[in-house]
């Protein structure tokens, strides 16, 4: 009997070696959410007044939705790596407005203003919940590093065989050896870099997702802005839309 | 309403307790603000904003600091105090989601002049028993 069940126990699909640091980063990115919550939680259980305190909703459901969309995306990363998602031919801006539209009200909420622009027509070979998650969460990252109220903008455009889309901020404070340090440290514990409180996991995230669909993920700070830059192999597919 | 949040009622209007907070993310300043809801909190975004509202310090009764702050973290606004004889008659409370402060000894907070430090897993629990304390030994003094 204990040789059967070790059998089936052997004949489980193991998680490689990348879904496994995902899995931990994003259980360990969770606990002060969750604590977040339960705490808030728990304050409106002891004091009345807290209920009614708008704020403290909205920031509970910010928190709540933030995380959901994380594992939406991890879920996509995880059937991409089991190579269960399709690539296709998709405008890039499209898929970019969608993620755009996501921030439009936390962002105005702030006092940040985000401009798209697209000077191309071509399509990339990708996957659009991968594409809305990469620009989702290096969005994301801008957000958690603005000194103050920034100008973002996004810019779709052709180079030779890859579209590149260009995300900048004007006030983000992350640098290249920030971005350095924090995907360093996701391979070890801590992976929250003190001078910023943003997280390596939409990074390590956006990146992976990137990769999924043959694309690549860089980071520049360029005439004082922040820049994400994703480049993503032009379709050779012949697209039914278009 | 249970007896710590009464406490700091008392203390509170008493016109007295002005507090700083230092942290960086809007989420855990609401919950703060709505915790202590009957204390006047402003709030600091980073260490050199609260510096900067240090300016004047009889203004505040305590400070309540995130160690973990963009740019310059918590501790760097601790050692600067420690130089500043008017903010060290400032009591602070300190907090973070850290690990390895908690691991920090008592004897070490004190000498950073550290009246009381939370685990941020803790903050609902513990921090309002922890301002009423720091308020009502400020009182007696």
């Amino acid at each position: 009997m204990g040789h059967l069940i070790a059998n089936k126990v052997s004949n489980l699909p193991s998680w490689d070696s990348s879904q496994l640091r995902l899995f931990t980063m994003l259980a360990e990115e969770l606990t002060l959410p969750l604590s977040f919550v339960s705490q808030v939680n728990e304050l409106m259980r002891v004091d009345s007044n807290a209920r009614d305190n708008d704020n403290l909703l909205k920031e509970a459901q910010k928190q709540f939705e933030k995380y959901l969309g994380m594992s939406e995306y991890l879920e996509c990363l995880n059937r991409a790596m089991s190579k269960q998602i399709e690539l296709l031919p998709m405008n890039p801006l499209s898929i970019v407005d969608q993620a755009v539209q996501a921030h439009v009200h936390s962002l105005k909420e702030s006092g940040h203003v985000l401009k798209l622009q697209g000077n191309t027509s071509a399509l990339v070979l990708g996957h659009a919940l991968a594409l809305k998650g990469v620009v989702d969460l290096l969005l994301r990252t801008f957000e958690e590093t603005a000194t103050r109220a920034s100008r973002l903008t996004i810019d779709v455009s052709q180079r030779l065989d890859y579209v590149n889309l260009i995300i900048s901020d004007t006030k983000s404070i992350l640098n290249r050896s920030m971005v350095k340090q924090m995907i360093d440290r996701s391979h070890r514990q801590s992976q929250t870099l003190a001078e910023s409180r943003c997280s390596a996991l939409p990074i390590v995230l956006a990146q992976e997702l990137t990769r999924v669909m043959n694309g690549n993920l860089d980071f520049q700070r360029r005439r004082g802005q922040a820049q994400w830059i994703i480049s993503l192999p032009i379709s050779r597919q012949l697209a039914l839309w278009d | 309403m249970d007896h710590q949040f009464a406490d700091i009622q008392a203390a509170c209007t008493m016109g007295l307790a002005k507090i700083l907070l230092v942290e960086s993310e809007e989420s855990w300043a609401s919950l703060v603000c709505a915790a202590l809801s009957e204390c006047q909190i402003d709030v600091a975004s980073d260490a050199d904003e609260a510096m900067g509202k240090l300016g004047k310090p009889g203004d505040y009764a305590a400070m309540i600091i995130n160690l973990q702050l963009p740019k310059n973290n918590g501790i760097e606004i601790l050692n600067e105090r420690v130089s500043h004889v008017d903010l060290l008659a400032i009591p602070a409370i300190v907090y973070s989601s850290e690990r390895g402060y908690s691991k920090v000894s008592d004897e070490a907070w004190q000498a950073y002049h550290v009246s009381a430090y939370i685990d941020q897993n803790e903050l609902v629990k513990r921090l309002s028993q922890a301002v009423s304390e720091v308020l009502n030994a400020s009182n007696h003094d």
